[in-house]
């Protein structure tokens, strides 16, 4: 399928009716009536590449620990109040009798929608920092254990249909002495992949991991950028290192034009517009780079205030797409 | 010695705190329910062994930006992960003159120390807007501890410790060639205030210099993350301090392991440094906040902390 110029994207997730807050990681009626209604309003937006909206799951990590039947500790604030529940590795992960973590989930979104639509997996060094680790001796072990499973689970999900794959690794600033063994794991999910692969990263110290991004064995870097595409190139040191060697020479990048947090507003189209015009500046001084741009949120929505703000965010980056791409 | 803890203290887990938490979902938040959670965790920390606690910290949005909300000249942009962690912080922006904008409305309740960031940890977490007056990260630096300063002035006596964290001096890949401020930067930050004062560092580790820079601050004590870095113990035998040492040796729970540590070893660690280290004036403590663990394993570790206190004093 060929996508237009600025292909738009979502990340991931979306803000949950009240019905759905105690989803934990299982497809089931509800979550498939908000899935499809999720999908239908993508498509009349004009969103060329679709996400599920991940509203059979609380959180990104915890449900795999479900799938593999590790126990799972109380509530850990991640900020404000927000809160996850963290898994605990407490055995051999190969040995662990191992459920379907994320298949049922994308065939039913796709069976929605002639777009495509991403197969969504959390990667391994997020899964690794975000639980307890009461089992392996070394890091190793456990990423490369994690790497292991979702390797399995990206098999799967591209034999049933999914052509885009992405590996969230929001984890990815959190530890950066140990860059070469996110790039090692990340080999060791795609390695067999015939898909177009994709990481998301957020909240991060992009800067000291730059190099990895480059390096990392993905096609494409989804990253978090609205708040540095405000601050400006004078004041992102960031935009500074994209300007002096665009990541686009490496990959293709997914720009974060709009910003998620509960307390921020609907952006007007022109903020967004100039966040884009920001962003083509320092990642793609050539038309030849140009091509290589997706546009999509900062992050998944679940954390938005609401499900209208969400929808009115999406309506105003597609518009905001939509002029940007008149004006190339 | 006496007992410590660090950072904000998980607050869901109880009745109390799981109410807080529905009712900050629903925008129903009320004072007087922070508060009664607020004395229920400092009972259980009291009831645990902890002989100085903080007050839980319940009302901050994350540990190292809450004070800025009381300040002018800043505005909060995106939100970064707090260095290796999945916590995170809103990143300030200096737009302006950074001054107290209003009294920082956080209770002091007696016998609870009061935590604050240090200032050298908000400069080098803070990014510079389109327009402000200062030329120098250095410049900045001395802004936050005049606000710091102006924050504590008004309270002092009241609480046995004002606390103040740095992480930045010492955390994994942060830049360190501008550690010298560090002394003149406390001296500002301090001239005047009469109280039991410490600066506590953690999440990562210690060269000779940086350990030399911290011992020579003018605080009562200085807070060492043994937990990330033990070894630091071998450095502070070589310079005997006359300050306290917080003894940052029971783990938080940051590095991503959840089990409770075995009392005995814990004791012969810190009896190593008999000798070497004012016990009188050191405190034991974990190496950083209690949020990375549930509540329940943060009370059994408080209740480490009590064990570990009353054997070192055998």
């Amino acid at each position: 399928m060929t996508l237009q110029i600025l292909p738009t994207t979502g990340v991931g997730s979306f803000p949950k009716s009240e019905y759905l807050k105690n989803a934990k990681g299982t497809l089931d009626d509800t979550s498939k009536k908000a899935t499809t209604e999720f999908i239908k309003k993508q498509e009349a937006m004009g969103i060329d590449v679709l996400v599920d909206g991940e509203f059979y799951c609380g959180d990104m990590a915890t449900d795999y620990g479900r799938a593999l039947g590790l126990p799972i500790a109380d509530w850990t604030r991640s900020y404000g109040n927000r809160f996850w529940k963290k898994l605990i590795v407490d055995k051999n992960l190969a040995d662990a009798e191992k459920k379907p973590i994320r298949q049922a989930q994308f065939s039913y979104a796709q069976s929605q929608t002639q777009k495509p639509v991403k197969g969504m997996l959390t990667g391994p060094t997020t899964l690794a920092n975000w639980g307890f680790n009461n089992f392996y001796k070394t890091r190793e072990e456990l990423v490369m254990a994690w790497a292991d499973i979702i390797r399995q689970e990206a098999e799967e999900l591209e034999k049933k249909g999914a052509k885009y794959i992405q590996i969230d690794e929001p984890a990815i600033g959190e530890r950066p002495w140990e860059k070469e063994l996110f790039i090692q794991a990340l080999g060791q999910v795609t390695k067999n992949l015939q898909a177009y692969t994709i990481t998301h990263i957020c909240y991060g110290n992009f800067f000291s991991v730059y190099e990895t991004l480059k390096k990392s064995p993905i096609k494409q870097i989804d990253i978090e950028t609205a708040n540095e595409l405000d601050l400006g190139l004078k004041n992102s040191k960031l935009l500074q290192l994209f300007k002096q060697d665009p990541l686009t020479k490496y990959k293709d990048v997914a720009i974060g034009v709009i910003d998620v947090r509960p307390d921020s507003p609907v952006e007007n189209v022109e903020t967004v517009i100039n966040r884009i015009h920001t962003a083509l500046d320092v990642l793609a001084p050539t038309n030849g780079l140009l091509k290589r741009i997706w546009i999509k949120p900062d992050c998944g929505f679940r954390t938005t205030k609401n499900i209208d703000t969400a929808y009115a965010k999406m309506q105003v980056m597609v518009e905001a797409v939509d002029k940007v791409r008149k004006e190339l | 010695m006496k007992t410590t803890i660090t950072g904000p203290y998980p607050r869901v887990g109880s009745e109390l705190g799981n109410k807080l938490r529905k009712e900050i979902n629903n925008g129903t938040v009320s004072k007087e329910l922070a508060t009664k959670l607020s004395n229920e965790i400092i009972k259980e920390l009291f009831s645990a062994g902890i002989d100085i606690p903080n007050s839980g910290l319940v009302e901050v949005h994350d540990e190292l930006s809450w004070p800025l909300e009381f300040a002018s000249g800043i505005e909060f942009g995106g939100m970064k992960k707090i260095f290796h962690t999945n916590t995170h912080y809103r990143e300030p922006i200096v737009v302006g003159e950074i001054k107290q904008c209003e009294s920082t409305h956080f209770d002091v309740i007696e016998n609870t120390k009061i935590e604050l960031p240090g200032p050298y940890t908000l400069a080098t977490l803070s990014v510079e807007g389109a327009k402000h007056p200062y030329k120098n990260f250095k410049e900045i630096a001395h802004a936050y501890a005049q606000f710091l300063k102006d924050t504590v002035y008004t309270i002092q006596g009241i609480a046995p410790l004002i606390q103040f964290n740095e992480p930045s001096v010492i955390a994994h890949g942060k830049q360190k060639e501008d550690l010298e401020i560090l002394p003149e930067l406390y001296a500002h930050l301090l001239d005047g205030i009469k109280q039991k004062t410490a600066v506590w560092t953690f999440y990562g580790q210690y060269d000779e210099k940086t350990l030399d820079i911290l011992l020579s601050l003018p605080v009562d004590a200085v807070g060492l993350d043994f937990v990330w870095h033990p070894e630091v113990a071998e450095l502070l035998k070589k310079k005997s301090p006359q300050k306290g040492i917080g003894f940052g040796i029971i783990d938080c729970g940051d590095r991503g392991y959840i089990g409770i540590e075995n009392a005995p070893k814990i004791v012969e660690q810190i009896k190593k440094l008999e000798g070497h280290v004012d016990f009188e004036k050191s405190y034991i403590s974990t190496n950083a906040t209690l949020e990375h663990l549930p509540r329940d394993y943060a009370r059994k570790k408080a209740e480490l902390i009590g064990q570990i206190k009353y054997e070192v004093s055998k």
